[in-house]
């Protein structure tokens, strides 16, 4: 390629992807940093008990306990929805890809088909299931796993389920992703040199699908840390994550740098938990491929 | 693979199991639409009260209208700058290096959560003097969904060789022509099903919209979101009951159409 050329390729490129990355730049880039500006500004902040300092509204927040509960739940929640997530999705993406891989595509089709309905709707159905007398919950009254007035709801695991509803699908999809290229003569080869299902699971099939394992961790545990609706509808009063507190300094106190400083924080706790994950799946395939 | 038949027989009980709990919510709400108790519990008397009460509910057709044209819109606008932009990435002879960088952020807006995506932006948007209005919303749930087209037209982009492009430019067909003529036309369906993610996507982006539409104007989901505070609310299972016979439909039209489950793992497994 000619220097006149490569300079022509470099003018289309840029006019190519100006528009798409210069939203994604505008209105995601740089507000993302701006947060930090805006979590730092003074004002509101002084007063009594002011401590004069930079990072004054992070301090606050962590010698806050209640705060620190509330992220603390912001990251077990997602995290039990997410590992909820692998145990159910990951024998289903192995049953679409390997067993039933002619309808492999079809199911997955059907699969993901509650997704493109509301999640409102879908939150608004399990409230409906588990409140006291609701489907779900008058079957396990009549079975005597829970008391006749026992409502399901505002419960960690009312929560958990309806994340679970929400994101498996995204979960199953990278799996099948990383399953369905695994060739058959590999799984054949090992079944031949006499390994039985547990050592194919731990030596081939596990270490095979670990990439995916680790997508759909950060398609479900990452933006399950921004739930807001969820705990809101269904988590009740002693229940909070961090998405309510957001919202509500946004919307009741006003109190927009604040609404900035928790963001952060939970934009990075939300990167940090996935690291981990992501590094104990990683961890997890060094092991098996030893 | 061989897998004797008790096996095969296992695994199939337990993906129809996993399925069927799927579906479980959607049931519930079509069967519930239909049944006389106002709060969404058994026995079950049928009747079509809850839908005559929808059809009555004030400005809710227009509250629907306004947001299918809104997501629209963005999958219109975003199937031309995703599209785009794949091009730019794989097709301008950028440095590797560049390319990577360029998917990278383009999964930012995917990956940061919709709460934290809509404060941000909302909080930006009040820095420079701009706020919430229609524009921003367009805007804002537009920027959310290019990554869909963006992922699934590069894939398409690699995944395919385009042999006919170089050979009907040896022949003398201009830039423009073999676009038109050749690539366009293989890049349609992944551009269909990109654009069909952002408007199911966008139409359901309560988040997005809740921090972006301005006071006074109600998407569907901000309508929704304040009725099911309230409580059970059976008109909600009326509405809900066309919602997902619509999107079912639509995902089925599409899969038939272009393979949309079929470019969606692709996309995913890369």
């Amino acid at each position: 390629m000619t220097g006149r050329a490569a300079r022509r390729w470099g003018w289309t490129a840029a006019a190519l992807l100006a528009p798409a990355y210069g939203l994604i730049v505008a209105l995601v880039l740089v507000p993302l940093g701006s947060l930090l500006a805006y979590s730092l500004t003074p004002g509101a902040v002084g007063g009594p008990g002011s401590l004069g300092l930079l990072f004054e509204r992070y301090v606050r927040f962590f010698q806050d306990g209640p705060s620190r509960l509330v992220l603390l739940n912001s990251l077990t929640i997602p995290a039990m929805a997410t590992l909820a997530c692998l145990l159910v999705g990951w024998p289903l993406a192995y049953a679409l890809a390997k067993v039933h891989r002619r309808r492999g595509n079809a199911l997955l089709v059907v699969l993901m088909a509650p997704f493109f309905v509301s999640y409102l709707l879908i939150i608004y159905a399990i409230m409906g299931l588990l409140q006291v007398g609701g489907p779900l919950q008058a079957a396990l009254a009549a079975l005597h796993l829970v008391a006749p007035t026992h409502s399901l709801l505002y419960s960690r695991a009312a929560v958990t389920l309806a994340l679970v509803y929400e994101y498996l699908p995204f979960m199953v999809l990278s799996l099948y992703g990383s399953l369905e290229r695994l060739e058959d003569s590999v799984l054949e080869a090992g079944r031949g040199l006499g390994a039985g299902p547990a050592r194919i699971f731990a030596e081939i099939l596990w270490p095979q699908s670990v990439p995916g394992v680790i997508a759909g961790c950060a398609l479900v545990f990452i933006p399950a840390t921004g739930s807001f609706v969820e705990p809101q509808i269904l988590g009740g009063t002693r229940l909070s994550m961090l998405g309510q507190v957001i919202d509500a300094q946004i919307n009741q106190t006003f109190d927009l740098p604040r609404a900035a400083t928790i963001s952060l924080i939970l934009t990075v706790a939300a990167v940090a938990g996935f690291a981990v994950l992501a590094l104990a799946f990683g961890v997890s395939r060094r092991l098996a491929r030893r | 693979m061989p897998l004797r038949p008790v096996t095969r027989a296992l695994w199939t009980a337990f993906t129809a199991l996993i399925m069927a709990a799927m579906f479980v919510p959607v049931a519930y709400l079509v069967l519930m639409s239909f049944n006389a108790s106002p709060y969404g519990t058994l026995p079950f008397n049928a009747t079509t009260e809850w839908y005559v009460r929808l059809f009555s509910e004030p400005g809710l057709a227009a509250v629907t209208l306004g947001t299918l044209l809104m997501s629209a819109v963005v999958a219109i606008a975003c199937a031309v700058l995703g599209s785009m932009a794949a091009l730019g990435m794989a097709r301008s002879g950028l440095p590797r290096p560049l390319v990577g960088l360029l998917r990278n952020v383009n999964l930012v807006p995917v990956t940061v959560p919709w709460l934290v995506l809509g404060v941000t932006m909302l909080l930006f948007l009040l820095l420079v003097g701009s706020g919430r209005s229609v524009l921003n919303l367009y805007l804002g749930n537009l920027v959310v969904v290019l990554p869909y087209v963006v992922i699934l037209v590069y894939a398409r982009l690699q995944d395919e060789r385009f042999e006919e492009e170089e050979a009907a430019a040896q022949l003398g067909a201009s830039q423009a022509r073999v676009f038109v003529a050749i690539t366009l036309p293989k890049l349609a369906p992944s551009i269909l099903a990109g654009s069909i993610m952002a408007f199911m996507v966008s139409f359901n982006n309560f988040l997005i919209q809740y921090y972006l539409a301005p006071f006074g104007t109600d998407t569907l989901p901000m309508q929704i979101y304040g009725l099911v505070r309230a409580g059970v609310r059976p008109d909600i299972n009326a509405l809900s009951t066309f919602l997902v016979v619509a999107s079912i439909a639509l995902v089925v039209v599409l899969d038939r159409l272009v393979g949309v489950g079929a470019g969606l793992a692709r996309a995913r497994g890369r």
